[in-house]
């Protein structure tokens, strides 16, 4: 188990006028090498839960454990929390601030205090990460980088840490479907080839559903749903669309059908499958007709 | 007689002219946008649509070309204020748009600068909030309202002022699905029953297939144009362009290739499982 989460409710602005309570009774195990995605409704949590998991907020109530460290205990190295679980807040293009690339990349690594021979490797091999070339881009200023280039600097500045587990929240937010996918594509080759677990943010149903392994779905500061993403999208629906989310538009059209009597499988997520369900139904019609 | 469309021709802009670090953001663009059209405008990023949209009201003026709006050129110093009047622009976060403490004071701004008197603004500022349905947020702190919310009353800002265009720069980018959905109906209603006329920038396919017109940007140029359903069958030329082809278009031509009668046109959802009916 790298994360546990227990009873743990959280409340902004405890006792006063605004008080809203965010997080209520969450009860949550993430493990070692899960690719995890995070849905659900503006305003239903997302972003105060992912906070929890580094210690950038402390529970109101309930416990968090990193690793087995409980991360409410005094005198616990909040650093080594924080060096284990990296998180890439929304726009993290916003927090770059260096004049290089290569300065950009080093800070973390700096901060560790890391000789200058293994930050030069953890840089390159970082870049490497994100798919960007050192000798092309390690001398330029991160400024003169196009959106989605921007984004995945600011990725490798965080993975220069080496986290065991990398957070993201919505990171494909504001990019072309090209700069989108290709931040998506690296963030799975960084689960497949590192092992690092993973949680990705996103309103986007469609990438998600394609990539993780687990969904959780949240409303209300409570996880709802918990479990593979065909088993949520195929018997959940109703549930989703309560609580405002919406499906990828394949699926949506397999629910359809099955509103309208037709025998189909709706756990459908990728054009793929889609294809090979709607085939299957077609072949076994065509045969019926025949008899 | 004056002409009720936005007609562009041969617009080129340049970023930084004569400088090291020149971009022609717009190359050549001619385009014209008809009184109650819907367009969509998409591409990748850089491609010149944000560029484009800020030549509509005269925030960005031509290196060459001309923009006429109802028959006024854009470069015509005396007529900004009444092009800005005429086509109204939303961006992508509401946070930026948003300056009052209540929604009816933030809808009111507008008119309240151009001199409207009180009677009037009253009544257009009821009409703006009816249309996009936030009557109830009246007295609301916008800070407070959601993020679909926020942009819907951005949105009543804009038409409160009669314009007659309304440029809309990803505005659901930042929006989840639900408040996607609103804004998205908002704007149909306008386009449909206040014939307001919808220039649409997205990302998202999924938005564009709505629109009557699809203008794909590349590199500042126009590289496709027409019908969604016409344009977003050209696979191959959109993911060259690195654009998203919309899923259900992709399922139906690829059910098409495999011999079943469904047209490779097909771009929503109701379409899909009305022809899908027919053969399961």
């Amino acid at each position: 188990m790298f994360i546990y989460l227990e009873d743990v409710n959280f409340t902004y602005n405890l006792s006063m006028p605004f008080e809203t309570k965010a997080l209520k009774d969450i009860s949550l195990e993430i493990n070692e090498g899960e690719f995890i995605g995070l849905i659900g409704h503006t305003g239903c949590g997302k972003t105060t839960l992912i906070q929890h998991f580094n210690g950038l907020l402390i529970p109101t109530s309930g416990k968090v454990y990193v690793e087995g460290l409980d991360i409410n205990e005094r005198g616990v190295n909040l650093r080594l929390i924080r060096q284990k679980v990296g998180l890439v807040f929304q726009y993290p293009e916003n927090q770059l601030f260096e004049e290089t690339i290569f300065q950009e990349i080093a800070f973390g690594p700096k901060k560790l205090g890391l000789s200058e021979d293994k930050i030069e490797k953890r840089v390159r091999e970082a870049l490497k990460m994100v798919d960007l070339d050192y000798n092309l881009y390690a001398e330029r200023s991160p400024f003169s980088l196009s959106g989605g280039e921007m984004r995945r600097v600011a990725l490798a500045s965080i993975l220069s840490i080496r986290p065991k587990m990398l957070v993201l929240d919505e990171p494909t937010a504001n990019l072309d479907p090209q700069g989108s996918n290709k931040i998506l594509s690296e963030i799975k080759a960084i689960h497949d080839n590192f092992g690092i677990t993973v949680v990705l943010v996103s309103h986007n149903m469609e990438k998600v559903a394609e990539l993780v392994g687990r969904l959780l779905v949240m409303h209300r500061g409570e996880i709802i749903l918990d479990g593979p993403p065909r088993e949520i999208f195929g018997k959940y629906a109703d549930d989703l669309i309560k609580v405002g989310l919406g499906f990828p538009p394949v699926t949506r059209c397999m629910h359809e059908l099955k509103a309208k009597g037709k025998e189909i499988y709706t756990g459908v997520l990728t054009v793929e499958d889609a294809e090979k369900e709607i085939l299957v139904r077609v072949k076994r019609f065509n045969k019926q007709l025949k008899t | 007689m004056v002409s009720i469309l936005i007609k562009i021709n041969n617009l080129c802009h340049i970023y930084n002219p004569d400088k090291k670090n020149q971009i022609k953001a717009l190359d050549n663009i001619s385009l014209e946008i008809k009184r109650g059209d819907f367009v969509s405008i998409i591409g990748a990023n850089g491609s010149g649509k944000s560029t484009l949209a800020r030549h509509l009201n005269c925030l960005l003026l031509p290196t060459s070309g001309d923009i006429w709006v109802n028959g006024m050129n854009t470069k015509d110093q005396d007529k900004v204020w009444e092009i800005r009047q005429e086509v109204g622009m939303v961006f992508q976060n509401p946070d930026n748009q948003i300056i009052a403490t209540t929604v009816e004071d933030d809808i009111a701004f507008g008119l309240e600068n151009i001199g409207v008197n009180e009677e009037v603004m009253k009544e257009r500022v009821e009409w703006a909030l009816q249309v996009v349905e936030m009557e109830e947020y009246k007295k609301s702190e916008p800070h407070l309202l959601s993020g679909g919310q926020k942009q819907r009353v951005a949105i009543a800002g804009v038409i409160a002022m009669h314009s007659s265009y309304l440029v809309l720069d990803e505005p659901t980018a930042m929006l989840d699905p639900r408040g996607r959905k609103e804004v998205m109906n908002t704007i149909k209603k306008l386009n449909r029953e206040e014939n307001i006329t919808i220039i649409y920038i997205t990302h998202l396919m999924e938005e564009a297939t709505e629109s009557n017109r699809v203008v794909v940007l590349d590199k500042g140029k126009i590289a496709l144009m027409g019908r969604p359903e016409k344009v977003f069958t050209q696979v191959e030329t959109l993911k060259k362009l690195k654009l998203d082809v919309p899923q259900i278009t992709e399922l139906a031509i690829r059910l098409n290739e495999k011999g079943l009668d469904i047209s490779p046109h097909t771009l929503k959802v109701e379409e899909m499982v009305d022809y899908l009916c027919l053969y399961i």
